[in-house]
């Protein structure tokens, strides 16, 4: 099962004999927005119809994951990765987590400190004198960076 | 804005596990880039020991020329400057957890950066050198003192083995593996049965070896368990007058030495490409020439891989289907 803590609720519903006779059920997700949970249903019912139509072949199945992927990203923002990962993670959802979390190295990588920042709305919080220090530290690495 | 702000909250609070799963797919020049400056539950994350377990600095090659006179290569400055600060940021968030350290063969180290990162590394358990050349008898000494827990090296070939072998012997004493890129003659298997006589697993692929040579390794080595002589170019010495001859197969008295190693890996053949190379290259591989990362290939390591599963015909199918395509093979029939 995908959503690890939505199949850990219905476990935990179980265990208190609750009969549940209805087909829809109410499960209460807190820390998750309606958008990226909307976002990762789709991606897991994607992922489990794919995985369904290449039962036997799995390069095939992984080939078209990718493309579904790489399609996805280019109908998300990229602020919004931060809000899916941490859906992800909340829902215990492996696959979306790891796919979610590459996606944001490819965003923040080669990038600026400051538009790192900027990406997850951070601020720094180095003490003055220790700022200094690392700025000698790093100071190299300031070449060598994309325009952000 | 409350709801940009309200997102910035709980990305800090998030999880240091998510931030370190995020910066494993950066290799080490992204990994230094900056991104422990961000903030400090960042610089948290970039120290986590999960990053640091192997530095792999493989992709780092000198810009230098060669000259005629000692140390036979110039290092641009420049080049030299990037080397060390990637390494002093690199010790610094490490923090003492590197156990596996991979230089490049044509990254010319001076003594300072190596004895400023090995004293910074000491729970090292494998090692793949860089080149000698910029590295003194006292730099490398002082080196391995700080290596208690060196278990494997991967050198490149050196003239003058025996003090290094005694500096190994006297301060790791859980040293089990030697992999030499270089010839190996009379003399440094002789220098290795005096001061590494507990090796486990030696390989010398690539290289000029001497026939002589083989036999010491295969006489007085007690504890060897596995011998990677594939693709060497094994030469005899036959006695005055007679010239060095390349021995094209080996020869039964060999073989019989080396029926009691666990795995005895060779390959003389006329047809393989690595075979070919060794002796285009007269025994001294020109890595450089050839596929990028070649020169970290080892035969024994798929090897290892088929030792993983137990002997039974039920279950070979189910393994030759995961490991030949890995040994290179295939399966031809169910």
């Amino acid at each position: 099962m995908k959503f690890c803590a939505v199949k850990q609720y219905f476990d935990d519903e179980n265990n208190n004999n609750i009969t549940s006779g209805a087909s829809t059920t109410m499960i209460p997700l807190p820390n998750v927005e309606s958008h990226p949970l909307a976002i990762l249903i789709t991606y897991c019912k994607k992922h489990l119809k794919i995985k369904a139509n290449n039962a036997d072949n799995k390069k095939e199945t992984e080939k078209e994951m990718e493309q579904y992927e790489q399609e996805l990203l280019k109908k998300v923002m990229p602020q919004e990765l931060t809000e899916l990962i941490l859906a992800a993670n909340y829902l215990n959802f492996k696959e979306a987590l790891d796919f979610f979390c590459r996606a944001v190295a490819s965003a923040i990588q080669n990038k600026s400190i400051e538009f790192v920042r900027k990406f997850f709305g951070l601020e720094s919080d180095f003490e003055l004198g220790e700022e200094e220090k690392l700025r000698e530290e790093f100071a190299w690495s300031f070449e060598g960076v994309d325009e952000d | 804005m409350e709801d940009g702000y309200y997102i910035g909250r709980r990305w800090e609070d998030l999880d240091t596990d998510i931030l370190v799963k995020i910066f494993q797919s950066f290799d080490i020049l992204e990994l230094t880039s900056g991104i422990a400056h961000v903030c400090s539950a960042w610089r948290m994350a970039c120290c986590d020991p999960l990053l640091w377990k192997t530095l792999d600095l493989s992709m780092m090659k000198s810009n230098f020329i060669k000259i005629p006179l000692e140390p036979y290569v110039y290092v641009d400055g420049r080049s030299d400057k990037i080397l060390t600060r990637l390494l002093k940021i690199s010790m610094s968030l490490s923090r003492g957890n590197i156990t596996t350290l991979i230089f490049h063969f044509n990254l010319f180290v001076s003594d300072e950066q190596l004895t400023y990162t090995a004293e910074r590394c000491p729970q090292l358990r494998r090692l793949v050198l860089p080149a000698w050349n910029r590295i003194k008898k006292t730099g490398i000494c002082k080196a391995i003192r700080a290596w208690k827990d060196l278990e494997s090296l991967t050198m490149p070939g050196i003239a003058n083995p025996p003090y290094l072998m005694e500096e190994i012997s006297k301060n790791c004493k859980n040293f089990r593996e030697l992999k030499i890129m270089g010839p190996c003659d009379k003399f440094f298997a002789s220098t290795l049965a005096t001061f590494l006589p507990t090796l486990k697993v030696l390989s010398l692929r690539c290289s000029m070896l001497y026939k002589e040579a083989l036999i010491i390794v295969l006489d007085s080595l007690p504890h060897l368990e596995v011998l990677n002589i594939s693709h060497c170019l094994l030469i005899e010495v036959l006695p005055p007058p007679g010239p060095k001859k390349v021995v094209s197969e080996i020869d039964q008295s060999i073989i019989e030495k080396a029926s009691r190693l666990r795995e005895f890996l060779t390959c003389m053949n006329d047809s393989c490409t690595m075979c070919q190379r060794t002796k285009i290259d007269e025994g001294l591989m020109r890595w450089y020439r050839y596929e990028e990362g070649l020169w970290k290939a080892d035969e024994k390591q798929n090897k290892m891989l088929l030792n993983k599963y137990k002997w039974q015909p039920s279950l070979w199918s189910c393994v030759a289907k995961d490991i030949l395509p890995q040994v290179g093979l295939v399966l031809t029939h169910d």
